[in-house]
């Protein structure tokens, strides 16, 4: 898997050490005092002490920073410092998670108890925080002292929401220290997996910068060495072979021997100045920096998530389309394909894409991405968000693409859809979760795929799983060819396949251009815009999700009957709710949020249901093992489809159980139904 | 700096428990072994030897936590002078995982470093992979083979002595000053010679 945090985590802390610093008659840092007394990590505690005080350094102020340590399973496990210049000792917890304001916070309390009068209370303090529950996403974890004085919150992060200034410390401190051509440059170093060493006289600054260099990377992780400070006893580190992002503080740096380190791109954090031997910036495709740049210089927007979605926004034109290069054969995992991804984005930057097929970071991402449509595990992230965002806004070849893929997908799971209720097949639960993943069109998918429960899959058509990621011409010719094979005595089934594939033809023609089909065809889809979102607020059709256009116009199109149901079940709203989700979404964009502008920016945040969360969680759900036992309800919420959240609450008449899914057509239809009907009857 | 003529970077690759860090503490035996392997997710190790009367010093390099790569990409290994791959000959799971590791070293082919594959543990009777076929892959691949056995130093000593004196002469075909030896351009091959290249069995 690509992500070096674990997620197995149970205890917000594993161990917090005292560490007494050098000193005339100890010349070597050692541990005073530990908690958990039994905690028994020999060989991770003996380092510790070098970690904490790395080498000499300006110790005149109050400094907070992190180093990080890899196990064997190459997961991080972070080291939070606070170093006092009353103090002749450090303290610094260890810990599998990545929340630095939050251990900075608690480092500060530990301190407050240690030189206060109660030091007495350190360790229950400890015990208590210890022993806490880790919070759920958004929410706070809260230890009060016995006379129930608040002692030390810690915020959960919420869930994928991205590092934000200047909420997030490292990142503020990266982005003050660094201007933005030199992001952009160690951005690009790091892309092209460079052995890369910052330098800075304070360790904090040090820890920040590594630590989001790495952050913005987002969603792909750093997959070698990693030592955000370097301590002197590893200077030898500086000479591995492999990639590495190191901080090396700066006294440590000038008594470097520069000529033993090869080639090495090097970033003065402290003078903001970079040496590279490699042309890396220049590699990468100029659209995609000019506009990066450009965002990271658009002062205005930099408060909030902007400087993270800038490079998010970078990375989703750079890799995005990993998505169109995903092949799906019926029984078969998914895989991915090289040359389809390399196609996936224009000439241009096609180069550019052969080379991140090279890189560690790209390959760990793309198996990650696979392992979880694999394992079923569906995944809605700020990136995918971001990458429907940008097919929504570019080239809508990729996006029906993407959409010609997934429904095969649905399809391909919908007769294997009653073993997912008993074993959890994975195959099929990628087909549901894939339906998941649409966003807001669970509905439609879902009865879709109860309604063929017994309809037979004698044909599977792979073929469309395998084609959408070919040149746009060639494949359009086939299925433009099956099309006119379509008679009205076509089965049910071969109805199905023929709607789609009409849909398919009708866009890649509309895309390229050329439009030798009837032109109803072409209506067919300006039609069925109108009526799917006629009552919504059609200003600004982007801020519907591609997902959501894709599918309902892929459902709609494949028959009536599952018109008629869909509509049924489908409330009005529904699309206003998708609309609502989105915008929640968009108030922390890099276009209209400002966190200036609401004094009340905390607040706002209610938890768990964050600016930026995802429409669900990837994690396994803790009652999986119970699956058996489950109704339609229950496995419908746990892959994330929460019918309760849907608008349609607030209609009773429209609100329906699953249990009445498979049942069409529903009695109380919308009012507009008919009109689509006509539309419909006019394509027939 | 101690002192030495060329300076040359290994990096050992193979599956978990195939016995990489066996064998570089065999050869290595006492000599400088860090082991921060567990807190830095990568260990290395430094041995200097005598070639044809000139010191060469070599660093040899093994990350932890390889399994979680589905293969090596060239990212990996481009600063390497040589690469070994390692699998063990009474395994055959990780003789099957070669193709893996291999897969991205073999598609982008234009930047190799010496390669060489070695079958580990033949002081095990239960062989599971017989010698020649782990040749034959070998040279299928274009690399370098030997069979060790870590635990009784079999070949260990032999294996790094011929990297060692390949990379030199490689290093000497280019011309490379001795001012330098950081600078050697690693990344490119002189014609290689299999047979020269020995199996011991």
């Amino acid at each position: 898997m690509g992500s070096r945090i674990r997620n197995d985590v149970v205890r917000l802390f594993e161990c917090f050490c005292e560490v007494a610093g050098p000193s005339k008659e100890n010349t070597v840092p050692w541990i005073l005092q530990k908690f958990p007394e039994h905690y028994k990590k020999d060989e991770l505690l003996e380092t510790v002490p070098n970690f904490a005080y790395p080498c000499d350094f300006d110790r005149t102020m109050i400094q907070h920073y992190s180093f990080v340590l890899t196990n064997a399973e190459s997961k991080w496990i972070f080291g939070f410092c606070r170093h006092d210049p009353k103090s002749e000792t450090a303290l610094v917890v260890l810990s599998y998670l990545p929340w630095h304001e939050s251990f900075y916070k608690l480092l500060n309390c530990i301190s407050n108890l240690t030189n206060s009068n109660n030091s007495k209370d350190l360790w229950p303090f400890l015990e208590s925080v210890y022993n806490s529950k880790l919070p759920i996403k958004g929410l706070d974890l809260k230890i009060n002292s016995d006379s129930g004085e608040e002692l030390f919150v810690c915020q959960s992060p919420i869930q994928f929401q991205l590092p934000s200034i200047p909420e997030n410390r490292n990142l503020t401190e990266y982005y003050s220290a660094v201007d933005c051509q030199n992001m952009i440059i160690i951005f690009a170093s790091m892309l092209f997996e460079r052995r890369i060493i910052f330098t800075s006289k304070k360790l904090y600054r040090l820890s920040a910068c590594v630590q989001s260099a790495n952050a913005v990377l987002y969603p792909m992780n750093w997959q070698h060495i990693f030592i955000p400070v370097l301590p002197q006893s590893l200077i030898d580190y500086l000479l591995a072979p492999m990639p590495y992002l190191i901080g090396l503080p700066h006294s440590l740096f000038q008594s470097l021997q520069r000529n033993d380190l090869g080639d090495v791109v090097i970033l003065d954090a402290d003078n903001n100045t970079i040496e590279t031997p490699f042309d890396d910036l220049e590699n990468l495709p100029t659209d995609v920096v000019s506009t990066l740049r450009r965002q990271l210089r658009n002062k205005g927007t930099l408060l909030g998530d902007g400087v993270s979605r800038a490079f998010l926004r970078a990375l989703v034109k750079l890799i995005g389309g990993y998505r169109d290069a995903l092949k799906f054969h019926q029984g078969e995992r998914i895989t991915f394909n090289k040359e389809a991804f390399i196609e996936s984005r224009s000439a241009n930057m096609q180069p550019f894409l052969k080379k991140m097929l090279e890189l560690q970071i790209f390959q760990q991402f793309i198996e990650e991405r696979l392992e979880m449509l694999n394992a079923g595990l569906g995944f809605s992230d700020e990136f995918e968000m971001e990458v429907c965002n940008y097919h929504e806004k570019s080239s809508n070849r990729l996006k029906h693409q993407y959409k010609d893929w997934t429904f095969t997908m649905k399809r391909e799971g919908t007769a294997l859809f009653k073993t997912v209720k008993n074993v959890a097949n994975p195959t099929v639960r990628n087909a549901v979760k894939t339906v998941k993943e649409r966003g807001r069109d669970f509905r439609l998918a879902y009865k879709d795929i109860r309604s063929k429960f017994n309809a037979p899959n004698k044909n599977p058509r792979t073929k469309i799983g395998t084609h959408p990621n070919s040149a746009p011409n060639s494949p359009s010719m086939q299925k433009r060819q099956s099309w006119s094979h379509t008679t009205a005595s076509a089965s049910y089934r071969k109805e199905t396949a023929n709607g789609l594939q009409k849909l398919t033809t009708s866009q890649n023609f509309k895309d390229s251009s050329i439009s030798p089909l009837p032109q109803i065809n072409l209506n067919l889809m300006e039609d069925l815009k109108e009526v799917i979102f006629r009552n919504c607020d059609n200003d600004d059709p982007r801020k519907y999700t591609s997902s959501w256009n894709d599918s309902v116009k892929s459902n709609f199109i494949i028959n009536d009957d599952l018109i008629n149901s869909s509509f049924g079940s489908m409330p009005i709203e529904s699309p206003m709710e998708t609309k609502d989700l989105i915008r929640l979404d968009s108030t922390s964009s890099i276009d209209d949020f400002d966190p200036l502008n609401s004094p009340t920016n905390s607040d706002r945040l209610v938890p768990g249901v964050g600016l930026s969360n995802p429409l669900y969680q990837y994690f396994v759900p803790l009652n999986k093992t119970q699956l058996e036992t489950k109704n339609n309800n229950d496995l419908l919420n746990e892959y994330g489809l929460n019918f309760d959240l849907l608008s349609c609450s607030d209609q009773p008449g429209t609100s329906m159980s699953p249990s009445q899914l498979p049942v069409p057509p529903l009695p109380q239809l919308p009012p507009k139904p008919p009109n689509f009907k006509s539309n419909w009857t006019k394509f027939e | 700096m101690e002192d030495y003529k060329f300076l040359f970077k290994v990096v050992l690759v193979g599956n978990a428990g195939v016995g990489k860090t066996c064998l570089v503490r065999r050869f290595t035996q006492g000599m400088f072994p860090p082991g921060q392997g567990a807190t830095i997710g990568v260990d290395f190790m430094i041995k200097t030897i005598e070639i044809d009367n000139e010191k060469v010093k070599l660093q040899i390099w093994d990350t932890a936590g390889q399994e979680r790569f589905r293969s090596i990409t060239q990212s990996y290994y481009r600063s390497a002078h040589a690469l070994i791959l390692i699998y063990d000959i009474t395994s055959q799971p990780t003789f099957d995982c070669l193709n893996d590791w291999l897969r991205e070293i073999d598609e982008y082919a234009n930047n190799r470093v010496l390669r060489v594959l070695v079958g580990n543990k033949i002081d095990k009777e239960d062989r599971e992979i017989p010698s020649h076929v782990g040749q034959d892959f070998a040279q299928r691949h274009d690399m370098r083979y030997l069979e060790t056995s870590a635990k009784q130093a079999d070949n260990v000593e032999k294996l790094f002595v011929q990297i060692a004196s390949e990379l030199m002469e490689q290093a000497k075909s280019k011309g490379i000053s001795s001012d330098s030896p950081q600078s050697l351009p690693f990344n490119t091959r002189t014609s290689k010679s299999i047979n020269d290249y020995c199996c011991n069995r």
